[in-house]
């Protein structure tokens, strides 16, 4: 077996994790390869210092700084009035209904021109995120809205780019087949341009699996 | 909709939560009868959870995200979501899981340590180069600063650890968790908790290759 295959297969060693032929196959290569055995000692050595990292003592008084803040918010946790849900519920609602009614005309309209959509969506939901403008102000309050030029959306994804929270707000509000489309072109452009903080904002919006993917493409990144 | 993440969020609430926390003194929980207490309307029990475990989820918290402000911020707001929450609690996992997750949710979404690691670990290793005190091997007898360094460049390195496997390393070789309590916490399979910690121990173990040596990959 070859030092890589060995190398990927020491930590499950050291825990049993390995099935009795790989362990076999490993024991006698550690036997015949003293960089393996180099390897080997490096890597307890590393799982002995992170043992080490758990002497670590909590600041004096921080259970009570804790406990202090908790009855702190308690005292202070507002009811919620029926009123006061309802109206949530209403601004939810309207924007959900907003941003569907934007993303189907928007589809009509442009056909499967995937990234004006996406730039049409993008600049929409920043306007009403970041509260400048709202959805009917930035696109007619009934019409349908307009194409907008390679210029315009040039310039949305351009804005939205740089602040990453309305992204992250943005993407939250999404269903899943459009914010697949909006995440594969956000991750595009932002590893394009180097842009961390956009990447991380597209990660908190993903799921385990596609979490992994996406940490994955952000490993990548040059 | 809110932001799903590498940790789901907090279990539903249940409708008789009283009940279903007997289900904790049958799964040995060591926090049952706190629990149950707090969950009865006492106060003072959830004041003792968080003696009993703010400590642990603490230092859990700094590994996690390097900086020991963060990290009482961060506890604070545990807490706090808990103690908001914890009605929801069903006693499915022990409430130290719970709380794990919770931190855990927590810590990613500060998603802080992305790219701070890599600065820090340059600069110790660069002070080691030019003749600092940093220990050459780890075997060598260390006095306490030099401990306190090399914990510095291993904590460094830790933040170099892509998040989501950063996580279950922390839990395990930090926090000496198993691999079912860190599927509990992370709600992922027993089998990708070990992949992935096989897999961070290598990335840390690159990334410490000036600190513990070794002859690196061969084909």
């Amino acid at each position: 077996v070859s030092c890589a295959w060995t190398h990927a297969r020491l930590s499950p060693w050291l825990e049993g994790d390995l099935d009795p032929g790989a362990q076999r196959t490993l024991a006698s290569h550690l036997e015949t390869c003293p960089g393996c055995r180099d390897e080997l000692a490096a890597l307890r050595a590393g799982v002995a210092q992170l043992h080490g990292l758990r002497a670590l003592e909590a600041p004096p008084q921080l259970a009570q700084r804790v406990i202090a803040s908790v009855r702190e918010a308690g005292s202070e946790e507002p009811e919620r009035g029926p009123f006061a849900v309802a109206l949530r519920l209403a601004v939810h609602f309207t924007l959900a209904a907003c941003v569907a009614t934007l993303a189907v005309v928007a589809s009509h309209r442009l056909g499967d021109r995937g990234g004006r959509e996406l730039a049409a969506e993008l600049a929409a939901v920043q306007s009403a995120a970041s509260g400048r403008v709202g959805l009917g102000e930035h696109f007619g309050a009934s019409a349908p809205p307009s194409e907008p030029t390679q210029a315009e959306i040039d310039a949305a994804l351009d804005r939205a780019l740089v602040d990453a929270g309305v992204l992250v707000r943005g993407l939250r509000s999404r269903g899943e087949p459009a914010r697949e489309l909006w995440l594969r072109s956000l991750v595009e452009r932002a590893r394009e341009r180097g842009d961390a903080a956009v990447l991380a904002a597209a990660l908190r919006t993903r799921s385990e699996p596609e979490a992994d993917v996406l940490a994955d493409q952000l490993a990548a990144r040059p | 909709v809110p932001a799903a993440t590498a940790v789901e969020r907090l279990p539903r609430p249940a409708p008789h939560a009283e009940a279903d926390v007997t289900a904790l003194a049958f799964a040995g929980d060591p926090d049952a009868e706190l629990v149950t207490r707090w969950l009865r309307g006492e106060e003072s029990a959830f004041e003792a959870l968080v003696a009993r475990h703010h400590a642990r989820v603490f230092r859990f918290l700094v590994r996690m995200l390097g900086d020991a402000q963060e990290a009482e911020d961060v506890l604070q707001e545990t807490f706090l979501n808990v103690h908001r929450h914890g009605r929801r609690f069903r006693g499915e996992a022990r409430f130290s899981t719970f709380l794990y997750r919770a931190a855990a949710n927590g810590a990613l979404n500060r998603r802080r340590g992305l790219g701070r690691g890599s600065a820090r670990l340059l600069r110790l290793f660069q002070r080691q180069a030019v003749g600092h005190d940093l220990p050459a091997a780890p075997r060598d007898p260390e006095s306490a600063a030099q401990a306190a360094q090399t914990a510095e460049l291993v904590q460094a390195a830790l933040l170099e650890i892509p998040l989501r496997l950063r996580l279950p390393l922390v839990l395990y070789d930090v926090e000496g968790l198993s691999y079912r309590e860190i599927a509990d916490t992370v709600q992922v399979r027993e089998g990708t908790v070990k992949s992935r910690i096989h897999r961070a121990r290598r990335l840390l173990r690159e990334r410490l290759r000036p600190l513990l040596g070794g002859s690196g990959e061969r084909s």
